[in-house]
This record gives C-alpha cells, sequence and structure tokens, in this order.
C-alpha cells in the first residue's frame, strides 16, 4: 500500500503535469512546480478526492509545499 | 506571488468612473478569451451607466497598490420567470494574467458573493468559454454547471 506522501505526490504530478521526481517534500507548489490559481483548484479537488476529505478553499491557501499538503492530510486523519 | 491576494484591496466601484482605467484590460481581456475576434470590441458606455443608474449592475474591482488588476462586473435583475427572486448574472470577469499564480482570482469572486448576499441576490450565476478551464475554479468554490450555451454564426453561409 503507498503511504500518504506517495499519494499526494503521484496526484500533485498528474494534475500539475510534472514528473514525479521533482514533486519533493519542499517543492512549492507555485513558485517550483509553476501551479497557478487553476491548477491549484484541480489539484486540490483532486486531491480531496483522492482521500475523502474535504479541502476548503479557505485552508488551501496556508498550503504552499508538498510536505504542508501531506502534513495536512494527516492531521485530518489520513492514516499511512 | 502567492501573498498579492493578501495586499490586494477588494471594492464596489462605480461603472461611470471606472471606464478610462478599465479600458486596457477589456482590450487584453477580449484578446485572450473572445470566440468571435472578429466581432470589434466596443462597450456601450452610456447603456452601463444607465444600467447602473437604474440599479442593475455591480462592479467588483481588484486594486494592488492601487492599480486596477482585476475587475467582477455582474447584472442584478428579479428574473422573469421567478420574479421574487432577485439574481446576479456575471457579466465580466478578469484578473491580469501575471497574477493568475495567487488566490487573487478566488477572493475576487468571494468578495462579489460576499457582497450580494446581504442585497438578498439567491442565485449567481458565472460564465465561462467552452474551451477554458475556469469553471474548476467555480466548481472548488462550491458552484454547480447548470447551463450549456450554444452559439451559432448567422451572419456568415452555412456550411
Amino acid at each position: 500500500m503507498r503511504s500518504v506522501a506517495e499519494r499526494v505526490q503521484a496526484t500533485i504530478a498528474d494534475k500539475l503535469g510534472v514528473e514525479t521526481d521533482v514533486v519533493t517534500p519542499r517543492a512549492r507548489l507555485i513558485e517550483d512546480l509553476s501551479a497557478d490559481s487553476l491548477d491549484l483548484a484541480d489539484l486540490f479537488m483532486g486531491l480531496s478526492e483522492e482521500f475523502d476529505v474535504p479541502i476548503p478553499p479557505d485552508e488551501c491557501e496556508a498550503l504552499e509545499t508538498v510536505r504542508d499538503v501531506v502534513r495536512y492530510l494527516r492531521g485530518k486523519g489520513v492514516d499511512g | 506571488m502567492a501573498d498579492v491576494a493578501a495586499k490586494a484591496v477588494f471594492q464596489r466601484e462605480r461603472a461611470h468612473a471606472l471606464w478610462g482605467e478599465i479600458a486596457p484590460l477589456l482590450v487584453a481581456h477580449k484578446e485572450e478569451v473572445a470566440h468571435y475576434p472578429d466581432i470589434p470590441l466596443e462597450p456601450d458606455v452610456d447603456g452601463y451607466n444607465r444600467i447602473e443608474d437604474a440599479g442593475g449592475v455591480r462592479c467588483y474591482t481588484a486594486r494592488v497598490a492601487g492599480e486596477l488588476v482585476g475587475y467582477c462586473v455582474v447584472f442584478v435583475h428579479h428574473n422573469l420567470h421567478y420574479k421574487s427572486s432577485l439574481q446576479g448574472l456575471q457579466d465580466v470577469l478578469f484578473l491580469r494574467p501575471d497574477l493568475r499564480a495567487s488566490r487573487l482570482g478566488a477572493e475576487l469572486v468571494r468578495f462579489t458573493e460576499h457582497a450580494l448576499r446581504p442585497e438578498r441576490v439567491q442565485v449567481l450565476y458565472q460564465h465561462v468559454k467552452a474551451a477554458r478551464r475556469e469553471g474548476v475554479l467555480f466548481q472548488q468554490l462550491g458552484y454547480e454547471l447548470v447551463d450549456h450555451i450554444w452559439a451559432k454564426r448567422l451572419d456568415r453561409e452555412e456550411g
């Protein structure tokens, strides 16, 4: 079974159209992975679906890096 | 870039006072999204001003360091089919392309919603060109897809 971090990495790579090896924990979604606001909307809806966790737009704003996303999901009770 | 949304000022402004400043953005907007680029951009300034004077249009703007960087213009009217229902219909929504890596666009939409709620606007309709992907932003903000709009040029020979 893949870990939360691996699933986040795969979802980000898929939604942002980047290779998984650039989706490192420290990678910033906007500055390093070139996400714009529409990419982010699509990404967070994809993550919400992948993990079956609601991600309100207000809470997305604080998620700047891949690591932030993983921590956020773990904080929501996602295991792995 | 992400911080730019925090620095932006959102407000309602009078259409009457915006025309000079908004014109370059309208041109850029038209060049980016117009489905029929051969139809010239000719905003009916007097028409908008009249509708505004009659209370039928709202212009919500985003400014960064005082500079106009985006707008959301909404027509507000009682629906002719459901006359007790006050509804908003987005006319134009635009954010300067260099600021789209921020949450500024989403914040402008949410500001528009917050401004219209106290007026008892029951439904806000946002439209998106079929070839574009802004729908994903509206979906994230809680909108649902309710209509498709089809267009056909009647000034051209049928193929």
